[in-house]
């Protein structure tokens, strides 16, 4: 059976502790369990402290038949920024920003080019999605709409295609948008005239939802990220809008952060993250 | 990372959700396991089976978990960390995986 990690994001010590306490041993240098499968929902970079040891882990387990790894949205931009395009240009801009968000594991990465090579080649191997005869996982929203765009671009264990990155990374294409949805969720435009100010207080027309949730809620019981939410309308979002799930399956997915006790957000959903 | 602050796995067994199934371990963005941390874990582990639990020896491994925390300050892994502060006490040949794995164990339990 499966132990289905969250987002690592450079946290390799936590990993370890984690691996550890959950019954896995170290062979030949590679965690491993003899009845168990580790599967990763992806973001094993940015942000922590340990970057290369954390991939290095999960690849080697992943190598090895010991685990299962999906991209993460910071794979996937990951491999935009390393990658370019015929005219020499980065398909994720070098931005200050851009940079700023990557920087631990660039960090890492750059002191060693050869790694660097290895690991966003590994990267650009790993499945968006899996589809297992058990369970699912994506990163984070299951869109039966946005897995059908995927399936023309990718392979059948849902890993793009090398050739079709740029159209991944152009926002007038519609495997963009798919890979939007799956990897980082649902977003749901507000009402005309309706806006908020991010916590960098950026203003925004959209929000981030919980998708998740099995009855109709309303645009404040939907929002994610939203400082105060009561400045949202209290009116209920069809359900036409949100993508639901047929629940023919348990899904995991990860890269909520939610701020609550570990748990299943419905019946067969569960976020590890 | 759920939970503010820690890595969350789930134990799929094939069955519906339990919450007992949500194992997970806090993260340490600033700072580290103190020794006396360490020392706790190193004795309640006892890798090197020096029977120190049954003798109540509870500094058995106090130099040991000195060591392991000046690697730690040094920056290496904390597995890395109790692995070369065990082979620096006993010998190479004889700290395995599983003697680290243990420490691990215990650091993850507390």
């Amino acid at each position: 059976m499966y132990d289905i990690v969250g987002d690592i994001h450079g946290y390799a010590d936590e990993l370890e502790l984690l691996l550890a306490k959950l019954g896995y041993q170290k062979k030949n240098s590679i965690w491993q369990h003899s009845e168990r499968t580790l599967i990763s929902v992806g973001d094993l970079i940015d942000r922590g402290p340990q970057q290369k040891r954390a991939v290095d882990i999960i690849r080697a387990m992943t190598a090895n038949g010991f685990a299962k790894t999906i991209m993460g949205n910071h794979e996937f931009n990951a491999v935009a920024y390393y990658v370019r395009d015929k005219n020499g240009e980065p398909l994720r801009a070098h931005t200050v920003k851009n940079r700023q968000q990557h920087l631990a594991f660039l960090n890492e990465a750059e002191a060693i080019p050869t790694w660097y090579h290895e690991a966003i080649s590994w990267f650009k191997q790993l499945p968006v999605l899996l589809d297992l005869p058990e369970l699912r996982v994506v990163h984070a929203c299951w869109h039966p709409t946005s897995v059908e765009v995927l399936k023309d671009y990718c392979t059948d264990n849902f890993t793009l295609k090398p050739s079709y990155f740029k159209q991944a990374n152009d926002s007038a294409h519609p495997l963009y948008h798919a890979l939007e949805v799956l990897m980082k969720g649902w977003e749901l435009s507000l009402p005309e005239g309706v806006s908020f100010n991010d916590k960098d207080g950026h203003k925004r027309d959209k929000i981030r939802t919980r998708w998740w949730l099995e009855q109709d809620g309303n645009y404040q019981d939907l929002a994610i990220g939203v400082p105060d939410v009561s400045i949202l309308p209290n009116e209920r979002v069809p359900s036409s809008q949100m993508p639901g799930y047929d629940n023919a399956k348990p899904l995991f997915i990860g890269h909520y952060w939610l701020h609550e006790s570990a748990e299943a957000v419905s019946a067969h959903i569960a976020c590890v993250d | 990372m759920a939970e503010q602050g820690a890595l969350v796995t789930y134990r799929f067994n094939g069955a519906s959700f339990e919450n007992a199934n949500f194992v997970s371990v806090p993260t340490r963005p600033t700072g580290h396991f103190s020794a006396e941390q360490l020392n706790q874990a190193f004795y309640l582990a006892d890798p090197m089976q020096t029977c120190c639990v049954e003798n109540e020896i509870t500094d058995e491994y106090q130099r040991i978990a000195e060591h392991a925390r000046a690697l730690l300050v040094e920056r290496f892994a904390l597995y890395d960390a109790i692995e070369q502060a065990l082979i620096a006490a006993f010998d190479e040949d004889w700290v395995e995986p599983k003697h680290v794995i243990a420490v691990l164990e215990k650091l993850a339990s507390s």
